[in-house]
């Protein structure tokens, strides 16, 4: 599933980054979530959702070519992954993590995120 | 004659309150009734209702409904 | 392993740099569960009789619940608690955010600071990195700005809290203030982290919290969203917050107003729920895990001047609207945000503000005393004595104190009209017709606040006009006189059900709002910690905190017994001076009546102590 986002909805609970952990890490630790909620406080007063819109920019970088593409979807093989980390660095959202495995990780998709925001603020992209 | 009947939802510290009721509460009454005197006839004192919504709206305890509705009775935070 | 808990309680001695991280022992987290249960047992056990709340041996303790931090609606609580500035005995105050979490996945469930740093200094918890750093240019820096620097300054993915100026000067109701907007507001807990020099408390946390059976855990939060997502109520509540409730308590006669003179204002239609909807709203703001968020974020433009402000919630209507008679939502608002700056409780702060205006109607106090000359519904002069309140500067530095002390001080019978129990201000709701509430206040352990016991709704419920029939009839419309009987019992029930969402670390407003079901916590309980508890015990573990800080107040108060559950003369002696309550009041016989069957169903005796046979049943001591 691809990912967009109605910021002005977001109330900043990030349920989303919560139930992202537990879906893809089986782990309740949002700091390795694969989209980031900021607040913009105390002026203008908003949030701001970073997240992955499967651009394939990390794909392009991967000097393994172990990011693919799979259903408009990129995904990333850990066979072929050496662990060197330029995705991580060339995402334009910041939005890949590193495991505690040295392993990087990006949005799979699943769309927990887009189940469980209770503002309709993550929205699967019907276009 | 018009058999009005009138789906009203429950929920919140008005359960507490109101241990009786059920979350799905239906109200039938041969005579047209306002939001104020469905409330009553559930045994509910009208002062403890928040505000009622219908279809996502507030609307008045005054408000006469109309038959096949959903109200929905919305109780005082309860001291937050 | 403690599943569901961090699994560590970290020490913090602010004066030596001491450090400790202790395991989180598993009986204290067997009998007490956590949040408010630790922070009742902790408080208990370590404050020594004859301790200085301003001094370096009170202790500030910070805890979360065992549901804290985890995937369900409400997850995002944390409690603060020390020997209380305001009242002499057991203080705390629960604050929403995203705090609690962060101190969670640091891996901590609870955090205690003791001793006194020697300049300002600010607290930095870097998952298991922890740095006491001096910092003399955060001095009388605004709750909200000194976060700002600070956030700039760490980073975005610190949580923070920080005190304003009132905390720094040590006034009895300064705030804890988080998230530019969510406040541990009451019984001064910032006035203690001002005595100890600490500004604020910065936690980054990116480890995770072990949890019993994950897989099973996830179903079972996300079936809870669902659940709250398809309560009718979801859609309905969420726009308004906690402000919705405005109209409705002055329609049923309950709404501060003039210091409490009155509890009903003619005003209320531009200062409650829609009114902040309509001029002020920019965004909904919710707590970790919220599924209804009740911060409403807006913007207010005043003749004082404009700010971004989170709220104003329903209580810093009715003190700083009602009782200080700000007739507009934005003027509300903006006192709001000059609270929220220096660092007050909102609550009090109206009250007392309140107070003192009453004071100078009476000819109590007088221009030189205050330096200008006062009056209700003036914004400009709310804003005025909240300043000189911060600084503790003139008339603000009696006032600094709460309306006990400012009373004592000022004499001319004001104490008639200090309105609080126990030396902490009231909060939002006047009971001259609703002894249920009335008891509430009187009986809560912190002194006048209403979130033990919420019993207004029972009062209103169990008596018979039809409030708003006799209004819409013609002004002078009276409720029928809601009688004690039958509330006793009511009132100790929600003082075990209330305070138990502050232990377990979670928010009651999904329960109370919109019926979400308490079943779903004993469930999820489980799943988190491998721990079967039922609801019915985990109230009785509330049931037994409730004994423990009773307990703590017997230890900590000179004197202390029934003499200090009583609410101020006015409520027992003068009418109320409008609206549907006019003429009501509650003479002190019943109140005694009301009293005397509470203790004796709480097993104290008829001086509101535990009696031995009482602690022992408990297993307390
Ligand atoms: S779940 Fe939705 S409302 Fe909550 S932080 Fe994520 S995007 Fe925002
Ligand atoms: S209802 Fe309000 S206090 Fe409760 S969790 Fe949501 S935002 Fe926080």
């Amino acid at each position: 599933m691809k990912l967009q986002v109605k910021e002005d909805r977001c109330s900043g609970c990030n349920v989303c980054r919560v139930v992202c952990t537990l879906e893809n890490f089986s782990t309740v630790q949002p700091s390795q979530a694969l989209l980031k909620i900021k607040g913009l406080f105390p002026d203008p007063g908003k949030y701001e959702i970073a997240y992955c819109n499967q651009c394939g920019v990390c794909a392009g970088e991967c000097p393994e070519e172990a990011i693919k593409e799979v259903n408009s979807e990129y995904d990333i093989d850990y066979d072929l992954c050496t662990q060197c980390l330029i995705c991580v660095d060339s995402c334009p959202f910041d939005v890949m993590v590193v495991l505690e495995s040295g392993y990087p990780a990006k949005c799979t998709g699943c769309g927990k995120c887009v189940e469980l925001c209770p503002r309709d603020a993550v929205l699967a992209d019907q276009g | 004659m018009m058999t009005l009947k009138v789906d009203v939802i429950v929920q919140g510290y008005l359960r507490e309150l109101y241990p009786h009721l059920r979350e799905k509460e239906e109200v039938i009454s041969e005579t047209p009734l306002t939001v104020r005197q469905i409330i009553s006839q559930l045994g509910i004192k009208s002062e403890t209702v928040l505000f009622v919504t219908q279809e996502g709206r507030i609307i008045d305890k005054d408000y006469l409904v109309e038959s096949n509705t959903e109200l929905v009775l919305v109780s005082p935070p309860a001291g937050g | 392993m403690l599943h569901g808990y961090a699994g560590k309680i970290l020490k913090i001695n602010v004066g030596s740099g001491k450090q400790v991280a202790e395991n989180t022992p598993p009986e204290l987290a067997e009998q007490y569960l956590g949040g408010r249960g630790f922070v009742a047992r902790l408080l208990y056990d370590s404050i020594e009789p004859g301790t200085d709340p301003l001094g370096p041996a009170n202790l500030v303790v910070i805890a979360t619940g065992p549901l804290s931090g985890h995937l369900l609606p409400g997850s995002g609580k944390t409690h603060f608690g020390t020997l209380s500035p305001a009242t002499g005995g057991y203080g705390d105050s629960n604050m929403g955010g995203h705090f609690g979490p962060a101190l969670k996945y640091a891996g901590y469930d609870c955090l205690v600071l003791e001793g006194a740093a020697e300049k300002l200094s600010t607290i930095v918890i870097d998952n298991d990195k922890i740095e006491i750093v001096e910092d003399e240019t955060l001095q009388g820096k605004g709750a909200l700005v000194a976060e700002k620097i600070l956030k700039e300054r760490l980073g975005e993915d610190f949580q923070i809290i920080t005190i304003g100026p009132a905390g720094e000067n040590k006034v009895a109701f300064a705030c804890i203030s988080h998230d530019f907007g969510r406040q541990a507001g009451r019984t001064g807990v910032a006035a203690v982290l001002g005595s100890k020099n600490i500004k604020a408390v910065a936690v980054r946390g990116t480890g995770s919290i072990p949890v019993y059976n994950a897989k099973g855990a996830q179903q079972k939060g996300e079936a809870m969203y669902k659940v709250c997502f398809a309560k009718p109520g979801f859609k309905t509540w969420t726009p308004y917050g906690t402000a919705s409730i405005t109209s409705w308590v002055n329609e049923v006669g309950a709404f501060p107003t003039r210091n409490f003179q009155s509890s009903f204002a003619e005003f209320h239609n531009k200062i409650n729920g829609q009114a902040v909807v309509d001029k002020l709203l920019i965004t909904d703001k919710g707590c970790f895990g919220c599924p209804t968020p009740c911060g409403k974020y807006g913007y207010a433009k005043t003749a004082l001047g404009n700010a971004y402000v989170e709220g104003p919630e329903y209580e810093s209507i009715a003190t700083l609207g009602g009782s200080c008679c700000l007739e507009e939502i934005e003027e509300v608002a903006y006192a709001n945000y000059v609270c929220d700056q220096l660092g007050l409780d909102t609550i009090s702060a109206g009250v007392v503000v309140s107070f003192a205006m009453e004071c100078f109607e009476k000819g109590v106090i007088n221009t030189a005393e205050i330096g200008r000359s006062i009056s209700f519904g003036s914004l400009d002069d709310v804003v005025y004595l909240l300043e000189k309140i911060a600084a503790c500067e003139g008339i603000g530095a009696v006032l600094a104190g709460g309306v006990k002390p400012a009373s004592a001080a000022f004499g001319g019978g004001s104490e008639q009209y200090a309105i609080h129990v126990k030396g902490l201000e009231w909060s939002g709701y006047e009971c001259r017709n609703a002894p249920g509430m009335m008891l509430s206040y009187m009986t809560a352990d912190v002194g006048a606040h209403h979130n033990r016991s919420w019993a207004l709704g029972y009062d209103i419920s169990q008596s018979d006009a039809d409030v708003s029939e006799l209004i819409k009839a013609g002004a002078g419309g009276k409720m029928d006189v809601s009688s004690p009987e039958g509330k006793v019992d009511h009132v100790i029930s929600m003082q075990h059900s209330r305070p138990l969402y502050d232990t377990l670390g979670i928010c009651r407003l999904q329960t109370m709002e919109i019926g979400f079901e308490t079943v779903h916590y004993e469930e999820v309980f489980e799943l988190i910690t491998g721990r079967k508890l039922s609801w019915a015990e985990m109230l009785a573990i509330s049931e037994k905190i409730w004994q423990l800080t009773r307990l703590f107040n017997v230890k900590h108060i000179d004197g202390f017994g029934r003499s200090w559950d009583y609410p101020p003369r006015r409520f027992m002696e003068e009418p109320v001076t409008s609206g549907p309550n006019e003429g009501r009041y509650i003479k002190k016989e019943i109140l005694d009546k009301m009293l005397d069957e509470y203790y004796e169903k709480r097993g104290w005796d008829s001086n509101g102590i535990p009696t031995p046979e009482t602690i022992k049943a408990y297993g307390l001591k």
